[in-house]
């Protein structure tokens, strides 16, 4: 056993529990073991803390880490972002209730687990083994840090034959390599080879994930069910599943198969951020809320914390807001008020993020009833997004609802009109900008082309006619705006060119409000008016 | 809402655990502490054989639990043979004072889940152990087929005959019949392309009995 004292002796290690008792114990039993520097971590967070600043050899970690995120999640985040490399070896204690959730990821997999209570003489039997494997495959993961995957290949076949013991292993490195390549032929015949001799379940993963990539959907369904009948806790198959109704546009079978997942593994990040995607796209609010609220409180140290998190979470509690006051409704705008902060705070240098939070604000105060604090959050938002230079489309449709919500309907009109005239609008947007416009009903507008008229009536009483056909063409330009705005109008042209000369082109302008009203009948209170106009116009008309 | 026995019984269990994982470690700084303490040495290996047993028992209780549950699926990795074979020789020349010989390649490894490879391991030697044996010969045999097996011999009297010509191990009985059922429902877990494991046991042709552990 000096041997494995002189390697762990060189070694940086990290060790990590959540008890306190297991943790110094762990730590002790590293060093009765020959190792000299070893760190420890409570919890996730410290971990990633931990791992970001030092370079570690060796990781050893409880799998179940108490409420916040688990071993497998800072293996994955730390091998995802590659804080740690391939040649750093990551021991995962674990219950054997977790044993397929580990054992089955098929990218992100530890080097090895022992299985709790275990000895320091099973410690040192594993450390001994595992260390020992690692050397072993230290080319190829040298390779594989140095990111050259094409000469991972032919260095898995050299050891391959050298080391035949270490077959299964190593082939689970090429099958992983394949696919980083995209070879998903190659890798599906790797995977179907490895089967034929046993039904390995990260074999029976990487067969459907190379079927889902050859887009044969189909045979990909029926090996991931088959593969879930036989191990329903091997998350990460729902997960691909779900890939696949999403293909079919089969949102609400998505949205099932990743509740199944969530309740055998919640503490995933990137799933609970796609369950409520998902759900909140089928508009099941409730669980939309409580993936969301999962995904912010998870990834709130990690590295897939998202401002998006923040913000749909806020969002998905919109739908139990309410003026009633009620404990429902002030349980969740205090919760969407708090998410909205929390975003504007940690995303405070970007702009976009904090305008999404103050329109999500906005919304927050009107659904309560509190109609000043949500004109309040408004009128911050569009301040916001005046100064962003390129707003998108869909910034300026969330300002268009935001306006009508604080009834502000001129801005909202005006915007609109913008949005109408851009050319950048994705199909969801046009789609958005539509229904916006269709659920602006004929009143709303009637309302805002008097507000408009009442405006363009004062320039005109105080003489101001360039002012006041200005806003009258805004309020016509809607076909919803009434005979009386038609007719002053009307008026406001023709007194325009009796003062100053007649204009072919207002001319043809009045011709065109003149056939919008039609013959107004003798009833009409307006009818003089009209009449009288009609004269002025032909007299204009024989002038030019 | 139905009560959730399961989960509370999963929670007690996993603080256990916890706690067992604890106190060996404490026994392990004490042992640390008092290795050059002549005179406390039998109290430490008292202390030592009684907790590697409930150690044990706990994991007998946890693969009992596993192998009820309905839902029950084994956790077959590539395991060596070795690693899980180790701890358990060392047990038992160690605590229980028996000799055990091996002829197993340091790099032998295998698929199996290896709780249930632990229990069944120490069900056999434990066995061995209570019907009078004193020593052991553990071999592996590998098949082309991908099957194989472990062969544990010992020099003890051997099993009766009752016992050789019953097809399956009940729970009804002695002591040795527990251990037995226990051995044959771990291997039964195990399953490749149709096949599933087994026990077979025999009496070898001189003395002592033979059981062999087979992997399908």
């Amino acid at each position: 056993m000096s041997q494995l004292d002189a390697i762990l002796g060189k070694m940086r290690i990290l060790a990590i529990d959540d008890l306190v008792e297991s943790r110094s114990a762990m730590k002790k039993m590293l060093m009765i073991l020959g190792a000299n520097k070893v760190d420890i971590a409570m919890d996730g967070d410290e971990a990633t803390e931990f791992i970001f600043n030092n370079s570690y050899d060796l990781i050893i970690s409880d799998y179940n880490l108490g409420r916040g995120r688990d071993g497998q999640q800072i293996l994955e985040e730390a091998r995802f972002t590659r804080q740690i490399k391939a040649t750093c070896t990551f021991v995962m204690l674990t219950g054997e209730n977790a044993m397929d959730m580990v054992m089955g990821a098929i990218e992100y997999e530890p080097d090895d687990y022992v299985t709790k209570p275990f000895t320091i003489d099973v410690m040192r039997q594993r450390l001994t083994r595992i260390l020992n494997v690692k050397e072993q495959l230290k080319g190829i993961n040298e390779s594989i840090d140095r990111q050259e995957r094409r000469k991972v290949l032919p260095l898995c076949d050299a050891l391959i034959e050298k080391q035949p013991r270490l077959k299964l292993r190593i082939e689970r490195i090429k099958g992983r390599t394949f696919m980083a390549l995209k070879e998903f032929k190659a890798a599906l015949d790797l995977y179907q080879n490895i089967l034929k001799e046993r039904e390995v379940n990260w074999a029976l993963l990487g067969k459907a994930t190379c079927l889902f990539n050859l887009e044969d959907f189909d045979a990909a369904e029926k090996v991931l069910e088959h593969t879930i009948r036989e191990h329903p806790k091997y998350v990460q198959c729902y997960d691909l599943l779900c890939k696949i109704h999403l293909k079919r546009k089969k949102l609400q079978s998505a949205q099932n198969t990743l509740l199944r997942a969530t309740k055998v593994s919640p503490k995933q990040v990137l799933r609970q951020m796609e369950l409520g995607r998902i759900a909140y796209a089928n508009k099941d609010f409730a669980v939309a809320e409580s993936a969301f609220k999962m995904s912010v409180k998870l990834a709130r140290h990690s590295c897939y914390r998202s401002v998006k998190n923040y913000l749909l979470f806020a969002k998905s509690l919109q739908h139990k807001i309410t003026p009633q006051n009620n404990k429902d409704s002030r349980a969740g705008s205090q919760e969407a008020l708090k998410a909205v902060e929390e975003a504007k705070t940690l995303y405070k240098d970007n702009i976009d993020y904090v305008f999404e939070a103050t329109i999500i604000e906005s919304t927050t105060y009107s659904n309560l009833g509190k109609e000043a604090d949500a004109k309040a959050a408004a009128e911050r938002a569009e301040s916001l997004l005046m100064e962003i230079n390129e707003p998108s489309g869909a910034m300026q449709l969330s300002m268009v609802n935001v306006f009508l919500e604080t009834k502000q309907h001129a801005k909202a009109q005006d915007l609109l009109g913008t949005l109408g005239t851009r050319k950048d609008l994705s199909r969801a947007e046009t789609r958005e900008l539509t229904r916006t416009k269709n659920e602006i009903s004929e009143v709303v507008v009637r309302e805002y082309t008097t507000e408009i008229n009442d405006q363009a009536i004062g320039f005109f009483e105080r003489g101001q006619l360039n002012q006041a056909i200005e806003l009258f063409d805004k309020a016509t330009a809607y076909k919803e705006a009434g005979h009386t705005v038609v007719v002053n109008a009307i008026q406001a042209k023709i007194a325009f060119m009796d003062q100053r000369e007649p204009t072919k082109t207002m001319v043809k302008e009045v011709d065109e409000l003149m056939s919008r009203l039609g013959n107004l009948p003798e009833s009409d209170e307006r009818y003089d008016r009209w009449l009288q106009l009609r004269k002025a116009q032909e007299r204009l008309k024989r002038s030019i | 809402m139905a009560f959730d026995y399961n989960t509370l019984l999963s929670a007690e269990l996993h603080d256990i655990k916890n706690q067992m994982q604890a106190l060996l470690s404490a026994q392990e700084d004490l042992n640390e502490v008092l290795k050059d303490k002549e005179q406390y040495q039998s109290y430490i290996a008292n202390v030592n054989q009684h907790s590697q047993l409930l150690n044990h028992k706990l994991l007998e209780i946890l693969s009992i639990l596993k192998i009820q549950n309905q839902a029950f699926t084994p956790c077959e990795d590539e395991h060596w043979l070795l690693d899980t074979l180790s701890p358990i020789i060392h047990e038992f020349t160690q605590l229980h004072g028996m000799r055990i010989t091996h002829h197993i390649d340091k790099d032998f490894n295998g698929f199996y889940d290896e709780q249930l490879l632990e229990i069944a391991l120490h069900n056999s030697f434990m066995n061995a152990k209570q019907i009078g044996a004193s020593q052991l010969q553990v071999s592996v045999q590998e098949f082309s087929d991908g099957h194989w097996l472990i062969d544990i011999q010992d020099d003890g009297p051997g099993f009766k005959d009752k016992q050789l010509y019953e097809d399956t191990f009940t729970i009804q009985g002695t002591k040795n019949g527990l251990g037995l059922y226990l051995i044959q429902q771990a291997l039964m877990a195990h399953k490749r392309n149709g096949n599933t494991g087994s026990i077979h046991i025999k009496n070898n042709p001189t003395q002592g009995a033979c059981v062999q552990l087979i992997f399908p």
